[in-house]
């Protein structure tokens, strides 16, 4: 056990302090330094407390459903693997939505402004 | 560079070097600014190019990226004037070129906001392509472009094939990524005649001056190639830098663009191929933010706007992912 607050509330307390104390007396010229440095701090934050995502239910459906033998060991990596061979070339719509998905599973903890329905 | 350095450059340089300044270089290159002082009591500004420490991709050696910028101004291309090659070590320890010095704006952020720069932004933009087709005009064989290599017969799986080795190079799968190249490859369009295609046409590496275009720099991505790569990495959305309605590299209309392009060249810009080299335009970006993410494993003070790439990685997937849409099978 540690006291609070935990580490991603630190960071964002941090972080708005930085924001909002320290960035408007920063030089012109190091606005865009500061700016970065919170972008870090909220991806950190967001990456922390994040829970664990397991696709690996949906990676098999896809292989159920494009009729393949299902994928042994790394799975992220045998998906790689099949799609550069084209095995999944006449099933695009489901492997899309797959990976649309996994996109902006990535795009919730780099960038969630981006996100389609964000 | 060290005061025995500089001493060494001013002797080579016939003169005497004053105000050494790092300008803002790449991750790849590093530019200075210099002043040479000639015994007659002339002065002149340049700027010198050679290596920095990191490359991230295989690109041109700093001996090619004079002779391309040698052939491009004699194409008719803006360029800075080239002055001298020196490819004796004992000089900088490293080869580096000396160009004479073009005064502009090359910051991409300040182009696409402050119209004071490019008040006229409809003939910017006809200037836009209108350069890129001088620099298209440059065909094989050219003998002094010999380290090109012969073109490739089939320029876009050229480009898959590399794209796939950087993948495995950088060892974690990326499902998405191949997904794109996978139809890419599937979607090959039939190559335009091969030209010189410059690699890194954008907002960023041109220098304005008055509105205009001064000089076309950072020609080390050049090669022989299909020229609408070129027309779609500037047109690209992750090139637009905030201004997404400016589909020419943020600061001018696609049409504007085109039809200067069109104009100089005689060749009709085939559209329907623009999202094709666009999907391919993202999924280029996404391996370098992808390759510049890891770099920091090898580097003793990481810099953070590398550390960042990585991230942006997942925004020019997605974008790459919804472009490939609107390709069809060849």
């Amino acid at each position: 056990m540690r006291d609070g607050p935990d580490g991603a509330v630190l960071l964002a307390i941090a972080r708005a302090a930085l924001l909002d104390e320290v960035l408007p007396n920063v030089p012109a010229g190091q606005v865009y330094a500061v700016r970065m440095i919170a972008n870090a701090m909220a991806i950190a934050a967001r990456e922390m407390t994040a829970e664990p995502e397991d696709d690996s239910g949906r990676v098999f459906s896809l292989y159920r459903e494009a009729g393949m033998a299902q994928p042994a060991g790394e799975i992220e990596r045998a998906l790689a693997g099949d799609i550069r061979a084209g095995r999944f070339d006449g099933h695009e719509a489901a492997l899309a939505a797959l990976l649309e998905w996994q996109v902006d599973r990535r795009l919730a903890l780099a960038n969630p402004r981006l996100r389609k329905d964000g | 560079m060290d005061d025995a350095a500089v001493r060494r450059l001013g002797a080579w340089l016939g003169g005497t070097v004053r105000e050494v300044r790092l300008l803002s270089g790449g991750a790849i290159q590093e530019n200075f600014s210099l002043v040479l002082g000639r015994e007659d009591g002339t002065e002149e500004r340049l700027v010198l190019r050679r290596d920095a420490a990191a490359t991230i991709e295989a690109s041109r050696s700093r001996a090619e990226e004079f002779s391309l910028i040698r052939a491009a101004r004699a194409a008719g291309v803006a360029v800075a004037e080239p002055v001298a090659l020196c490819t004796d070590e004992s000089v900088l320890g490293g080869p580096f070129f000396v160009m004479r010095f073009v005064a502009g704006v090359a910051d991409p952020r300040r182009l696409v906001r402050e119209d004071a720069l490019i008040p006229d932004r409809a003939a910017f933009g006809e200037a836009l392509g209108a350069e890129l087709a001088r620099i298209h005009a440059i065909r094989p064989p050219r003998p002094d472009l010999g380290f090109l290599g012969a073109p490739e017969a089939d320029p876009a799986m050229a480009r898959i094939r590399a794209y796939r080795r950087s993948l495995d190079a950088l060892g974690a799968p990326q499902p998405a990524i191949e997904y794109v190249l996978r139809r890419l490859e599937r979607a090959r369009p039939r190559p335009a005649a091969i030209t010189l295609v410059h690699g890194d046409y954008r907002i960023g590496n041109l220098m304005v001056a008055d509105g205009r275009i001064a000089a076309v720099l950072d020609w080390e991505f050049s090669g022989w190639g299909d020229p609408d790569e070129d027309l779609g990495w500037l047109t690209a959305r992750c090139w637009r830098f905030g201004r997404e309605d400016r589909e020419a590299g943020g600061v001018a209309t696609r049409e504007d663009f085109y039809r200067g392009y069109e104009r100089e060249s005689g060749r009709k810009v085939a559209g329907e191929r623009a999202p094709y080299w666009e999907a391919m335009a993202a999924i280029r970006w996404a391996i370098i933010a992808l390759q510049q993410g890891e770099r920091y494993r090898g580097e003793e003070k990481p810099g953070l706007e590398a550390a960042l790439s990585g991230r942006m990685a997942p925004q020019l997937v997605q974008e790459a992912m919804a472009v490939v849409r609107e390709i069809g099978d060849a």
